[in-house]
Formats: C-alpha cells, structure tokens, sequence
C-alpha cells in the first residue's frame, strides 16, 4: 500500500519539477493583426483542397476552399504553418507570396506516431516501433483487420483469419509464441496476443480490433519492446495501438469506398480416383498380414475385377460438387468536417463475406461517430460513440468429431465410388466390409445441411468513450500543463446459437458387383435401412454480456525552452469488468424445430455465471530531448492485479530509453555525406505478467453437480452433488520480471532514397510462473499438483532489418522495395526438468523449438531375404513392437540408432530394438522456419500505381501430414487400415505403393498388381510405416506472392468536372500463389494450409473510393 | 477577470470530478468476488460441509467392478489379484514366471505422481475436509458424524496403502506444495513403522466410530449408503485380523490374536445394535436363494461398507448416473451382457458336497478336514453340491432368468425371453484333435459362438427366479451387449458375514475355539445346513485350532468367492509358499509360529508349482466335430435335439439326481451321454503353460523406482532395489515394531 502512494507522489513531483521553474521562461505576445490570403497547389500545380493552415504555435486557423485558396488574420510577425495528409508540412514566413507549392511527401522522419498515451515524431522515437498506415490494409478486403496486418510490421505475425469467413486472425510480436509455449500448465492463461488499445482504451482482447474497419482507423503502431511498458503489465507481449479518425477542420468531406470481389480456394488437394482408390485398397488388403492367423475372403474383402471396371466411371468428388466460389463485399462511407471550435467525423460499414461451402456466412456493419469540441480557449471535451455488429454462420458438426474441420475434411477424404444420395436418400460411408467402423461414417454433408444444423453467432459491441481536456495554456507558470478525465464505457453481447438435430441416413443392406462392394444392384427402398445419426440432438443458445469501464486521470506537460523539449505524463489508470453468461440447452429438438427451446421435447438446462475483475495503475513518465538531437524517455508504472493475494497486488514497472540522432551533429553533417539521417537508440525496461488463473492464491470450493455418491432407500435417486476442492494454493504468486532491452538504429541515405532500420533485442524472463512436474525433490506424498511458482528462466533474442529503397524515373514514375527480415532464436535456463529426460525432451539451455525428431529411415524392405539380412545385420530383437518374423517386405526400414537411456542421460548401444523413443534421430533443427523474408513493392505511374508483396521463408524440415502418409481419418480413426474403407488418400499414392505380389480376387483376376518398385511403403503396415521419419520429411520452405493491388487515380482535372475530389479505383489478389511446392505429386499447395483443413482462400476485389 | 473564473472553475470542476472518481484507494479490487467457487466459509453450513463429504465418497468409495488398482480394492473380476489365486485363469504379473517384478514394473499402488487423483490426493482431500470441519461452527451434533465420516476415509486410503507396503508416511495436514527456497525439504515425511500406521488408522476408526451413528434409520431416504460407527470397527477388526496374521504375525504372537478379536467382536456388537446382521439368518429360502438375494437387495442388514448404485440413465447435460456394470459382465451375449466371465476348474471341484464337507477328489484343500460321503462326478459336477455352488456358478443346462425381452433385436442371436431364459453354453470342435488338445476352445451353442464360457461365474446376480422387482431397466435400445446397464444393485466392500468370519478367525487365533465353530454354524446354517449333521461341519474343529483356521480360510474361500477378497486371505496366510523363503530376504522374516510353515500348519498344498485349468462342457466325441453356428435354427448343434425338454431350475427341482424323472436326472444324463468335461490350459505365455511362481519379496511388495524418486527419504522394502542408494537391497522392514 505504502509503495503505491511513493509512486504516486514520484510522478507527481515529476510533473511539477519540470512545470515550475520552466514556466518562468515563458513570454508574452505583442498582438497585432494583418490578413493574409492565398492559394496552394501541389507540385503539378493542381490545387490542395482542405489542406490546413495554421497560425505556427497556436491552435487557430483555417482550410483551403476546392480553389485551394485561403483567408486568414495573423498576427504581425507569425508565421503559418501549413500541413495535408500526404505532403510536407512547411512553415511560411513570407506571407507576401501568395502562391505555396506542397511538396509530396517522400520523408516518414517527420511522421508524426502515435505513442502510448500521446504521439512523437518519427525521428524523436527512441523505442522499437513499427507503425502501419491505413493505406497499407485499406484496399484488402478481409473479414477481421488482423488478417490484414500480414507481412505488414517487421516482428508482428500474424496467422488464420483467412478461412472461414469470420474466423478470427491472431497476432504476435517478437516471441511470444515460444513463451507461452514454455511456460505452459494448467493454470495458466496461455495466450501470447499483444495488449490491443484502442484511442487510449485497453481493450479485453482482440475482438474489437478484428472487428474495426480501415476506413476508420488513422493509424497503427505496433510497439515492441520496452517503450511499450507504458502499457504496464499487459503489455509484456507488444502493444498494438490504434488511432481512429477524428473530425477535421474544412468543409464536409465525404469519403465513399466499395469493394465486391470474390473468394475461392487456391487449389483442392489432388485425391486418388475411384479405380486408383479400389487398387490401392486390393493392394492393402491383400499384403501378407503380420498375423498369420489372419486370412482374407477373395470374394468379399476385395474390389472384384467387375467392379473395379465399373469404378473407372465413378467419380463422386463430393468437395467439388459442395464448394463453390463465394462472394465479398465492402461498403463504407464517412463524413468529417468542422471549424475551429467543433469538428466531427461520422462512418458506417458494411461488410459481408459468404461461405464456399454451405452457411459459412459472416457480415458486419460498424459504426462511428466522433465530436471534438473546444468549450473555451483552455477547455476541450470529446464525445464518441463507436460499435459494430455482426453475424457469422458456422457448421455444427458433431458425428464423428466436432472440430469445425470435419465438414471440409470429410468431403476431401471422402471415396469417390460412394455416392452421398441414392434415390433421394443420404447415404453412409460404408466401405469394402459395408459396416460401421467409425460413427465418423454416418456423416453426411448434405443431409446436415438440409436440417439447417449450425452455430449463428451474433456479436455486439458499444463503446462510448468521452474526455474533457483543460490546458494551462493561459498560466505563466503553468503553460504547458494539460490536464484530462476521459472515461470509456464498453459494452459488448454475443449470442450463439446452436442447430444440432438427429440425421436420418441410410445404408444399404446388398450392394450391388459381384463383390458386394457397389452402389448399385437392388435400389428397392427394402433394401435401404436407416441409421439415425446423432449430430448433437439438442438446441442451445448461449449469451454472453460484458460491461467494463477505464477511467484515466492525465497530467501533461510538453514545452520547448530553446533547444530543451520537455514532456511528462501522469496518469491513474482504473478498470473493472464484469461478464455475465447465460446458456441454455434443449435436448431432442423437434423435425420442425425453430431454433427455441419451445421447440424441443427432451431434457433442459440451463447455466448462469458471472466473473469480473479491476485493475487499478500508475503511470508517470518524462521525455527530454535537446535540439532533437539527444533523446531520452523514463518511465514508471506501477500497477495491481486481482490475480495475486491482495499483499501481491503491486508491480513497479519502471523503463529508460534514449536515442542519439547522430546526422544532427554539426561534425555529422560536415563530415559525412550521403547520410541524411541517423539515430542510435536503446532501451531496457522491465515488464511483468500475471498470466495465471486469478483466485489461486486461495483455497476454494466448488459444486459439482454429479461428483458425490448415491445415498438413500430408492434405487433411483441421482448421484448427488458435491464440493470439489481447488488446486493448492500459492499465497506467494507474484508478478513475473521481464527485463527487456532492444538496440537499434534508423540511418536514411542518399536523399532519403535508402534506409535501413536495424533492431537487435535480448528479453530476460525471470520468476516466470512454471508448475513443478516430475521435480526430483518434490514428495509425491503432498498429493497434489503443484501450484504455479515463479521460477523459470528464459531468455529470447533476436534481430530485425528493414531495407527501403524508394526513387523515381523521370518526373512522373515513382517505385520502391521494401524487405522485412530477422531472426530470433531463445535459450531455456530454468524449468522443471525430470529425472531422465527424453532424446527429444526439452534440455537445459536449448530453445524452446525442439526441431522435428524422427527415426531413420534407410530404405525399405522389398523381399524377405532382405528382412532376414537386416535381422541377422543388426541383432534386431523386436521392430516397433514386431518380432522379427512378423516383419513384412513393404514397410519401411528403420536404423537402430542407440539403446534405452541411461541414469546418467547418456545411451546404450544399439541393442536391437527398433523403438519410437530411442531410435529417433533430429531430421530438422527447427520446427518452423528460423529464415526468412518479407517484402512489399511496388510503383505509380501518373495516377496507376502496383504494389506486391511477396514472402519467402526457409530452414526447416517438416513431415508429409500424418493423415497423408498414414491414410489414417484425420476425423476419427480405427487407427488401422481399416480406415481407408471410408477414407481417400492423397494422388501421390497412385500406382506407388509396394505390393509385394499381384493380388487375386476370386475370380483369379489380378485386381491389385504386383510393384516391388514402388516409392512408398504398403499401407497396410501403417502403425510401422506413418511414424515420423526421415522418410516422409520434406523442406517446410515457401515461397509466396501473398498480395497484389494496381489502382488507379482518375486525373484530377476529369474528377474536377465531376466535382468530387479524387476517385480511385484498384483491383487486388490475397493469397496470390506459392511459387514452391515440396510436397509429392503437388498434391497439396503449401499456401492452401494443411492436408484435411479449410483452405486458406484467394481473394479478388475491385474496389472504388470516391471522396467529395 | 471572468475569463479567469471560468478556467478556474473548470478546473476545479475537473479536479473535483478526478479525484472523486478515479480515486486512489485499492478497495474497489479488494472487492472483487470469486463467482465460480466459494471459500472455506462452507464449512459453516451443513450442505456445503456435506457436499465436501460427499466428494470424499466420490474418490475412495470402491467400485464393483473394479480391479486392483492404487484406488480401488479387488472387487471380483479378473484381476491381477484374482488371477493370482484359484479364482481366475491367466497368469497375473505376480505369479507369472517368465517376468520378474522389480521396481521398474511392479504395480504402483503408491502412485509416484504428484496429482490429486492419487491416494495421497484422496487423503490430501480428507485432511482439508477435516481441518475445514475442526474450524466449522456448525453445532457438534451436525459437524460430528461429518468428521466421522472424513476419519473414516482417511484411515480407508491408509489401510489400502498399509495392507500392500507396511508403514507409509504418515500426512495429517493438507501440505502447501510449494518448494520455496528450502527446495521443499520442510515437505518430506518419511515412512512410519508399520505399527505406527496400524495404531493411526486404529486411532481414526475409532474417533470414526465414536462420532458416526450406528445407522442412518432415521434419515434413511436420504443418508442410507452412508458409514456408520459398525463400518469402522469393522474396518479395524480387518485390519488388526490382518495385522495379526501370519504375514505380518511371524511368531503367532497372541496379544495380536487378541487385538483383532476384542475389534471385530466390538464391531459385531455395534452392527447388531445398528441392526446389522446375516441377511435371511433364519430363512435359506430354496437352494440357497435368499443368500443370493443379499446382492440384489437395496438395502439389507449385511451391507456393513456399501456402494449403492441407480438405474439413471446417462443423458446428456445431466449425467447423475451410477451404474453397476457387474451384471452387464456377467450375462452371456445371448441375454443381451458383455460375454460372461470363466471360473476355473479348481473352484467348480472346490466347493463342498450338499453334506457340507470338501469333495473326496480334491486335493487342494486342507488335509485336516473331512471328505464328503457323497461321490463327486466331475462330468455331474453340478449334481449334490452346498446351495452356495448353484448361485456362484452357471452351468449348460440352467435357468437364469432375467427381467426383459430381446427376441425383437436383431443383432442377437438366439435371444430368449428373459422369464425363461436357459443357458445352454456347451460346445463343439471342428474336428477331434481340437478336442483333444487343451489349447483349443470350441463353438459353443444357441449363438454364443467363440466367445464360449461353457460355465458362467454368477455370484451376485440378479436372478429374476430370485427377485421378480429387480435392480436393473433391461433396455434393449442401449445396443448390443449393454442391455443390463442401467443396474442399481448395490455392492458390498464388506458384508456381515465377513466380519464374522473376521471374528471367528480372531477368536481361533485366541483359542477361542468353541466360540469360533459358533459362527461357522451361523453362516452355514443361512444357507439351509443343519443343526441334524452339525450344519456341514467337521465335529473335531473345536478341538483342532489348526483344522478350525483351515475351515475357517475354506469357508471364506466359499462364502466369499469371487467378491476380491481371496488374494488378501492368500496373501494374509502366505498361502502361496507357505512362507518358505521368508528368512532368505531376513534372518527375522522367519516363521516362527505356525509351525515355520502356513501351508503345512493348515494342511493345504502351496499355490506355487500349481496350474489353474478352464472348465468346458464339450460335445462328446461320438458326437463331433461340428461347424460353427451361422444361422438361428440349430441346424449346426450337434446334440441339439437330444436336450432335456426342461432346464434346471433351482426354485423348485431338487439337486439330487438321484430321483428319477427329475430336471437333474435327465440334465446328468444328457451330461453323461453327450458331453464330457474338457480341461483347458489357461496358465499360458506364449503357448507354453507355466506354473503359478509367486516370489518371497512379493508379499511386500515394493515401492517403484519413480517413487522413490520423487521422495528421497522414503526408504525402499527389503528385498527391493534401492534407487537411492544405488540399486542396494531396500533396508526398510515392514515387520520392525
């Protein structure tokens, strides 16, 4: 308690330190008037419409008309400065000269970046920051703004949001992935998103940001290390911030943008046909088994001859008969004007995106209005409201496997010679055997989608947030202190709404062929018998309300003495949240339900809960900066969190940086040329986290409903409830320390044309929460997993270039490269290690990317003699779990690499057995790729302009995906062979597979043939042959053209005579195409995501923008 | 000046506004409440302190078909407990030659890991309720059975650990499992004596006792199921029967004898004073039929530590279920059950004859007593055999009857109407050799196929000839082989008549000989014997402390047959050796009582070197060899029309086949003219058969390598590799004072 009000009068001293003996300096002002009138054009000499001119150093002035012609009274001996989106500011002294030519701006140094809690110039930035302007994203048409953010910032991944429309994207910063990663256990809030704050709002998570529209947004700044502990706490993993638009001063502008385009999947896997499928399945079954026991029926376990000549027609490509391309669209308006005391700006969305397959469907509109108004000279207030809403449309899949992949999975894997309807009647997948080996098999696409089965899910959001601002402005002594209450209220709904029914469908009990194995033959509906498949059978609805508040204090001081700029912030921060969730569910909905309960007959239930949480925070911090030249940034924050027993409650945060623009100094400037700009900067903070459950610090209880036992004389009586007690719990849990520190430069040459911005940073995380598992000193007799300690160690590091190059040909051709690249890698110095730790466990010191660990494959047996020459070689005892003589030629050869582990960690010889623990070798020292590039160019040319970004990225080796290789159902597996009986394969297994004799069905005709120089190994074998080995490792490189976008400016002498402002119109490609292809056969394209899931999509939009 | 006022005023105005709202003061997250869970304060109100008992029964009340595991007792089925005894066929890891357990693979009842879901978590769970209870302003009268019921739970998990490892650590608060900088030293409890844990968990059981009721009468509808005062005593005369038994009684000292006598007699007298007693004491009813009524009774005077279960059905969303899956297990396929479950040939010709003496053709049991007047025909073996055989075993030929009807499924084969349901389970070869050779199992008949059981385990069913209102919804719509799931018939960790038998052992063990033949006639005389030939029994037992402990240990053998308690008798009089060995592992290990040998003290051949053998009823082979049933008309039955018209049912036939006409006498001579008996090995590893080798150490069996591992000062059990010190013989010995 006592630290909290040290830190508090710390920052308030700050202020006053610097607000007092400063304001001595400050002068008063002769005020004399003249009025001034002019005209500004731009290079071409076109005139700038809206551009501002401001008396320099005060608030007032004024907008030029649609003649780019002004009026103004200034004081005698001012000076105006005038500015416009897209040009170079400039301050005139000469106001005589009526005519004021804008320069284009080529320079981002004078960039004014929006900051935690205020702005900075570009070069004044002495953190590692990276900002994004709306251009970048505003012509990609995408369903949620992360996803648009992709290769955008050097250091921000971004992955998903591409798929199903609607579908969230996430992001990361640096290495966040590879902490959670590391420090993952039960308790623990594994999310490694950056803090996302919206104009000062701190938002829960990244809903709200997914959701803005880039029509609305001003700017983004990503911040990446220490300067983002202003942030507190939360902001350990980078700060996303966002700056929506505000009113300008001028005349009403309307800005109108349309985007329709279309979306599809860049391509569809390459499956197996029919007769390839029905060979491969003879060649399966036909294998010596390595049972001996087991003998196989010519007649019924094989595709017959007959009815492999009849699978050479059949061609039930159920993907391509259920995906189609789908269509998106954007529209958004927005209005902004004002005059010196009010300025507003207005804007409404609509976007709208649907589905490839089904009722994938997503729309939303959003909503934002925005006032800025100066009650009195000193006093300013703001008001906005701001909102979206949306619905998305997801299938409910609950036969066989509920992941949201089953659907695309199913159709993809799904046989080509079984027919999804026959007479009207939806069909099974019953395979050779015509029986259930999976309930997976009762899945049918279309009849779910008859029934309307489905999640719809409504999302709300309100935001209303408001500020008033007072400036001392009119103090000798205070000038420069600006003091402001702002005040946010969010609130946010989601409704969900779930489909899931019965599904009547059918097998059939003879099939026709003279193996029983075709669709055909009897089609009487006798010979049809229903299954009633089991999607969930229940109706639910499920509401979730949140309400939260942030409530700040600021005290801020910025003046200029001389060459001295001086600025300090205080401000208390304090939140509070609380969620409500109500959920209901009704089981056994009717045939004719309607989506309530009322339309149910089974069971109901319902569940009501309710959490909230506060934060409560102290922010002080001071630049100084002298002549732009020496920089310098300290910061202390001190927060509480509710995680931690309430002695636990605070955190100090505290953080420097400083920057040294070299190019500034007077031997810089007379010595070197070529460089026009250069700046060394640094900082090191220390951030935290309290990323476990909150509550832990406590012993709690709680009900369970059917945890206790039966008691009483009736044999029906319900098991009872019961309370269950909570993990242990750690009354010591405290903040975590993360000291990060980051060195960079930012060097601009040869007229700016080039630049380079370097960051190196090295992140200590210490007392990170771990759980204790398997501790060597930990008495099992305590009984109970051990709570989250503060006690790991990890530090991460890394390095991030960005080049620029950026010139013009001639007068009117502009172009530029730019290329993003880095490197990370981390190092484990603390955590819980076991007694003996596995080949390809985590050691001490190694990183947390333990690679892609396998075991050797040296070929594969192709005849017996060569299993008996391996045996003999090696002494083989027992082959994953085979004795020597159950060894079959078709499954692949392993090496024996070493013997079980010894006490001491280090291993026995090779002792003759082939095990999926010892045995394995590293086929790849990295999991994901360490290298890579980003890199985004482009060009204009009189009104059209390109611009391309293209990705590559190498250095890892990964496996042929496990359902590829092991034609296992990705869905829901016998984990046999068995599978492929309702499972297709990948087109690289055609005609490739071993077969160690030609495969006879009962009428003695060969129905699989003989191929002992196959490449890949039989399938029948697949427990032996899918495990991950060097076999099946291929290069996890990509190379991909990830955007393009041409547009076009009309001139704008024609946009004149339509008399609107400008008129622009693009055309752009997401997820262009990958130009590298490791996989076999192409069967699947790298870009398109992984084997079995919902494809990432390509998406073509034309778009118009129009501003009046 | 204005100009001033107004700044002024919006200044203070903002201040005022500044201060009062955002405020300075932590109080507002102070504030903050937990929704999901509630804190201790729920031990202030008597739901909520019953709900935390109520989890305590969740964790450690034993199942009724479980196996032997680190949570549950042996409770019938074929475990490595029972597969280590004559009960079941198969060698278990315990008496299978071929593997040599060591700390790399002996079972872990310990649990190295450190989890809730652990015995130390179970116990962790108790030493919070208790503590939270001792806290609790809830009234004595209310708070107290409550803390009976937390002592009792927590001395149930520490028999369990005592009875397999001797002394263990003893915890008695709910430790704060965090290392901190003394690197979680402060954490360590080391391995308490043997006696020590025994004086512990005696001291529980009696606070137990001296806090819980007798019984729950008067809020039965509610608190039925519960432990009473009688479950505790009688849990001590257990264990202090155990303690004072060869394993753990090497020189048959007395004063053990009489601990466990005062205990168990004390505990019968609080049961009776509960109500408890021998269910249907005067009223065997027909062949032994209400002695099987006691396991599909609801509530009964025998259910001493009971598991009561319910015919909820599982539902999504709700899912208050508990069902008793024995009798899905022990039903043939054609009812409707999971397959049934094999006895072997040693227990079919163990049971007496209906004089209640041992069959004159058994050799495995004590040589003390007296062999039965009546001839034993193996091929009849179910011909005048004691009640208790007829509703322990299944047999061709039958009735078993059950409440349901699933000739409409049609993924039954060969169904029958549940009210007249007749096993006919006798098989047939492809051809002679198989036959003849005891690897090979036949087809058996009315559909049953290869999943042949000629003879059925059916101790503890629910026989609808018994029980026309019965425990279980037969539900046809649960699918093929579940249809006896939803069963509610409770089971019984410990009955009454165990606890006689417990009391009659003791007061053996104290000479108390006279006394102890008392309660043997009181067991046998519930299953119809008499007093007209000394209820069964031998006259001389009351003279023979020797002959009376074996007819004590065959009584239990019969009694108690296939409800997990066999090993722990086997185990308790190291039966499997007789001892022999013990002072290789320590010089002190020796017996010294019982004559420096159990298994000649008791006059019974040792398990070790023995086999179990399975038991088919095959076709005769004038009669062979025959196809495998395909089609539902009995076409591929080799003798099926020479069946006898009528099974035998045991409500009203005699069991002597003597009388012609009757069900029995037609039954043995369809036996005796188309079928014969057919041992088949089941002792098998890798189609070798081997003898049952159970190995000195294994008595005390010892902690794993893991365990000792995570725990450093917990010493290892003679006879079992250190880990801490190198591999080195265990130093700690479970019979030290």
């Amino acid at each position: 308690m006592e630290k909290k009000y040290i830190i508090l009068s710390l920052c308030l001293s700050f202020i006053l330190a610097f607000a007092l003996p400063v304001s001595v300096l400050a002068q008063d002002q002769a005020q004399q008037t003249q009025l001034v009138k002019g005209t500004i054009v731009d290079e071409k000499g076109e005139p700038v419409i809206g551009a501002t001119v401001k008396i320099d150093g005060t608030a007032s002035g004024t907008i030029t008309d649609i003649n780019g012609h002004f009026e103004l009274k200034v004081p005698l001996k001012s000076k105006l400065q005038i500015s416009y989106v897209g040009y170079v500011s400039q301050v005139v002294s000469d106001l005589k000269n009526p005519l004021i030519v804008l320069k284009e701006d080529t320079k981002v140094l004078d960039e004014v970046v929006v900051m935690g809690y205020g702005s900075q110039k570009m070069k004044n930035v002495t953190g590692a920051v990276e900002t994004i302007s709306p251009k970048d994203v505003g012509d990609l048409s995408v369903s949620n703004l992360g996803n648009a953010l992709s290769g955008v910032a050097n250091g921000l991944s971004v992955s998903g949001g591409d798929t199903r429309p609607g579908d969230a994207a996430s992001m990361t910063i640096r290495q966040s992935t590879a902490m959670v990663a590391y420090s993952s256990f039960s308790n623990y809030v594994a999310d490694p998103s950056p803090l996302y704050v919206i104009d000062d709002y701190i938002c829960p998570d990244a809903t709200a940001f997914n959701a803005l529209d880039a029509s609305m947004i001003e700017s983004i700044t990503v911040l990446k290390d220490a300067s983002a502990a202003v942030y507190g706490y939360r902001a350990g993993q980078g700060v996303i911030l966002v700056k929506t638009k505000r009113g300008k001063v001028g005349a009403p502008k309307i800005t109108y943008t349309s985007t329709f385009g279309t979306t599809n999947d860049i391509s569809q896997p390459k499956m197996l046909d029919s007769y390839d499928y029905g060979v491969i399945w003879n060649q399966v079954k036909g294998a010596p088994s390595t049972t001996s026991s087991s003998t196989i029926n010519d007649r019924t376990d094989l595709f017959q001859s007959d009815e492999l000549s009849a699978m050479k027609n059949l061609n039930y490509n159920l993907l391509n008969d259920y995906w189609h391309a789908a269509y998106t669209q954007k529209q958004s308006l927005n209005i902004t004007g004002g005059t010196d005391n009010v300025t507003y700006f207005g804007g409404a969305s609509y976007f709208s995106q649907n589905g490839n397959m089904g009722t994938n469907n997503y729309n939303r509109w959003n909503y934002q209005v925005g006032v800025d108004a100066k009650i009195n000279k000193w006093l300013k207030a703001s008001l906005q409201v701001s909102g979206n809403y949306g619905e998305q449309y997801t299938a409910a899949n609950m036969i066989g496997g509920s992941n949201s992949n089953t659907d695309y999975n199913y159709l993809l894997v799904h046989p080509r010679y079984i027919p999804d309807y026959i007479n009207g009647l939806p069909m099974v997948t019953y395979g050779v055997s015509n029986q259930q080996l999976s309930t997976n098999q009762q899945f049918n696409y279309e009849a779910i989608q008859q029934l309307n089965n489905g999640n719809q899910t409504i999302p709300q959001n309100i935001s209303i947030k408001s500020s008033v601002e007072y400036d001392f402005g009119w103090s000798k002594l205070l000038e420069g202190l600006k003091l402001k209450l702002s005040y946010v209220d969010n609130f946010s709904n989601s409704e969900t709404n779930t489909t899931e029914t019965y599904v009547p469908v059918y097998y059939m009990i003879t099939r026709g062929g003279s193996g029983n194995h075709l669709y055909t033959g009897d089609l009487s509906s006798s010979n049809f018998s229903e299954i009633e498949a089991d999607n969930g059978h229940s109706l639910e609805r499920a509401m979730t309300n949140t309400t939260n508040y942030q409530l700040n204090f600021y005290a801020t001081y910025d003046r200029k003495f001389g060459s001295n700029a001086v600025s300090g912030l205080f401000t208390i921060e304090k939140a509070y949240s609380v969620t409500d969730n109500l959920d209901g569910i009704a089981l056994d909905p009717l045939t004719f339900e309607n989506g309530t309960s009322t339309s149910a007959t089974g069971t109901q239930s319902t569940d009501f809960s309710r959490s909230e949480s506060g934060i409560l925070s102290y922010v002080g911090k001071v630049n100084y900066s002298y002549a732009d030249k020496y920089l310098a940034e300290f910061l202390v924050r001190c927060d509480a969190s509710t995680v931690f027993a309430p002695q636990n409650y605070w955190g100090i945060f505290p953080s420097l940086s400083l920057g040294w623009v070299m190019s500034e100094e007077p031997w810089f400037k007379n010595n070197i040329h070529g460089i026009d700009f250069f700046k060394l900067r640094g900082s090191f903070g220390l951030l935290g986290k309290d990323n476990i459950a909150p509550w832990g610090w406590e012993q709690t209880y709680s009900v369970v409903l059917n945890k206790g036992a039966v008691f009483g004389t009736s044999d029906e009586n319900n098991i009872g409830a019961a309370m269950q007690s909570s993990a242990a719990p750690n009354v010591n849990a405290h903040w975590d320390s993360n000291y990060q520190s980051n060195l960079g430069f930012n060097l601009h040459m040869l007229r700016d044309r080039l630049s380079f911005d370097v960051d190196g940073y090295f992140d200590m995380g210490r007392d990170i929460f771990m759980q204790r598992t398997g501790a060597t000193d930990f008495p099992t007799t305590v009984g109970t997993v051990p709570t989250a300690e503060n006690f790991g160690a990890i530090n991460t590091y890394g390095v991030e270039l960005t080049v620029g190059w950026k010139d013009q040909i001639g007068r009117d051709a502009h172009y530029f490269v730019n290329l993003q690249t880095g490197w990370g890698d981390n190092k484990v110095l603390k955590r819980y290690w076991p007694a003996l730790i596995a080949i390809n466990g985590q050691h001490p010191n190694q990183r947390t990317d333990l690679g892609v660990w396998g075991l050797d494959c040296i070929g594969m047996f192709r005849s017996y003699q060569q299993i008996s020459e391996y045996v003999a070689k090696y002494h083989i005892t027992n082959y994953l779990g085979l004795s020597p003589s159950q060894i079959q030629p078709g499954m692949l050869i392993y090496r024996d690499v070493r013997g079980s582990e010894n006490s001491n960690g280090t291993y026995q010889a090779p002792d003759g057995v082939i095990d999926n623990t010892n045995d394995l070798v590293r086929i790849s020292k990295y999991s994901s790729n360490p290298y890579g590039f980003t890199t985004k160019f482009g060009g204009d040319w009189k009104g059209f302009s390109f611009t391309a970004q293209l990705s590559a990225n190498w250095g890892a080796y990964t496996m042929i995906s496990n359902a590829a290789r092991s034609g296992l159902n990705a869905v829901s597996s016998t984990n046999t062979y068995s599978d492929l009986e309702y499972t297709n394969l990948p087109s690289f297994w055609a005609n490739n597979m071993f077969s160690y004799g030609n495969v006879t069905d009962a009428s003695g005709n060969v129905v699989g043939i003989k191929n002992v120089n196959a490449k890949y190994p039989n399938l029948q074998y697949t427990s032996i042959n899918s495990l991950a080995s060097t076999f099946w490792a291929v290069s996890a490189a990509t190379v991909s053209l990830r955007t393009v976008t041409m547009a076009y400016n009309l001139p704008k002498s024609l946009v004149k005579k339509l008399t609107v402002e400008a008129i622009r119109l693009n055309l752009t490609c997401q997820n262009v195409l990958s130009l590298y292809n490791p996989y076999p056969d192409h069967y699947i394209d790298p870009m398109s995501g992984s084997y079995g899931s919902y494809p990432h999509l390509r998406t073509l939009t034309m778009g118009l923008n129009v501003s009046f | 000046m204005k100009n001033r006022l107004n700044k002024s005023g919006a200044f203070v105005l903002l201040m005022t506004i500044a201060a009062l709202l955002t405020g300075c003061s932590d109080q507002f997250l102070k504030d903050i409440q937990n929704y999901n869970a509630f804190s201790s304060a729920i031990y202030n109100d008597l739901t909520g302190a019953t709900d935390r008992v109520n989890d305590l029964y969740y964790d450690m009340l034993p199942s009724s078909t479980a196996s032997i595991a680190w949570n549950m007792p042996s409770a019938g089925m074929a475990d490595s407990y029972s597969q280590s005894t004559e009960e079941y066929g198969g060698l278990s890891q315990f008496v299978n030659p071929t593997v040599v357990l060591t700390t790399n693979n002996v079972p872990d009842y310990f649990y190295y890991e450190n989890k809730s879901v652990s015995p130390y978590g179970y116990i962790r769970e108790c030493n919070l309720v208790l503590s939270g209870l001792r806290s609790s302003t809830l009234p004595a009268s209310e708070k107290n059975p409550l803390l009976g019921q937390a002592h009792f739970f927590r001395a149930w998990q520490y028999y369990l650990l005592t009875k397999m490892y001797g002394g263990v650590p003893l915890v008695t608060y709910a430790q704060n499992p965090i290392l901190g900088s003394t690197g979680g030293l402060s954490l360590v409890i080391p391995r308490a004596t043997t006696t020590q844990c025994v004086n512990f968990i005696c001291a529980e059981l009696d606070s137990a006792a001296s806090q819980l009721p007798a019984n729950w009468t008067t809020t039965a509808s509610t608190n039925y199921g519960r432990v009473t005062a009688g479950t505790a005593l009688a849990l001590k005369g257990r264990l202090l029967l155990l303690f004072a038994s060869p394993l753990f009684n090497r020189s048959d000292d007395q004063s053990r004898w009489q601990a466990a006598y005062n205990a168990n007699l004390a505990a019968i007298d609080t049961l009776q004073a509960g109500g408890f007693g021998l269910a249907y004491a005067n009223n065997p009813g027909k062949n032994g039929s209400n002695w099987a009524k006691i396991f599909s009774d609801y509530t009964g005077p025998e259910q001493v530590f009971v598991t009561l279960y319910n015919v909820v059905e599982n539902s999504p969303g709700t899912n208050y279920n508990k069902n008793n899956e024995w009798e899905l297990h022990i039903r043939p396929t054609n009812a409707g059950g999971g397959g049934g479950m094999s006895p072997t040939s040693q227990m079919i010709d163990l049971f007496p004859m209906s004089d209640g003496m041992k069959p004159s053709t058994n050799t495995s049991i004590s040589s003390l007593l007296p062999a039965s007047s009546i001839a034993y025909n193996s091929t009849d073996f179910f011909a005048n055999r004691d009640p208790r055989f007829y509703r322990t075993f299944a047999f061709p030929g039958e009735r078993w009857a059950f409440s349901g009807d699933p000739t409409s499924l049609s993924t039954l084969t060969y169904p029958y109407v549940g009210s007249n349901y007749q096993l006919w389970s006798y098989c047939w070869y492809a051809n002679l050799a198989q036959l003849a050779s005891p690897l090979y199992t036949g087809f058996a008949a009315d559909g049953l196929g290869t999943s042949n059981k000629s003879v059925f385990i059916r101790k503890r069913t629910d026989d609808y000839d018994v029980n026309t209102s019965p425990d279980y919804t037969y539900d046809i719509a649960l699918g093929s082989g579940d249809e006896f799931e939803l069963s509610g018939a409770p089971f019984m960790e410990m009955r009454y008549t165990e606890v006689l038998l417990n009391l009659a052992e003791s007061a053996c063990g104290i000479n108390h000989l006279a006394e102890a033949v008392g309660y043997l006639q009181q067991i046998r005389a519930r299953v119809g014997y008499t007093a007209a030939n000394n209820y069964g029994l031998d006259p001389n037992l009351s003279s023979s402390r020797q002959e009376l402990f074996a007819a004590i240990l065959y009584e239990r053998q019969i009694e108690l047959a296939y409800e997990g308690k066999r090993f722990d008798d086997v185990r308790r009089w190291m039966l499997f050796d007789g001892g022999a060995g013990q002072a290789s592992l320590k010089s002190s290990w020796a017996l010294t009582g019982f004559n420096g040998n159990t298994c000649t003290y008791l006059g019974v051949p040792p398990l070790n070197g023995t086999n179990r053998t399975g038991i088919e009823v095959a076709v005769a082979a004038s009669y062979e060899p025959g196809t495998q049933e395909t089609v539902a008309n009995h076409a591929d039955d080799p003798i099926y029309q020479y069946r006898p018209t009528a099974a035998l049912n045991l409500m009203s036939d005699t069991i002597n086949p003597a009388i012609s006409g009757t069900s029995m006498y037609n039954l043995c001579n369809f036996y005796n003219y188309y079928l014969t008996r057919k041992s088949t090995s089941v002792d098998i590893v890798n189609s070798t058969v081997y003898p049952i080798t159970f190995l000195p150490q294994y008595y005390f069996i010892g902690l794993r390598y893991s365990a000792q591992e995570m725990n450093v000062t917990l010493k290892q059990t003679i006879g079992w590799a250190d880990f801490e010190n190198g591999g080195a013989n265990g130093t700690y010995d479970p019979l030290a004072q």
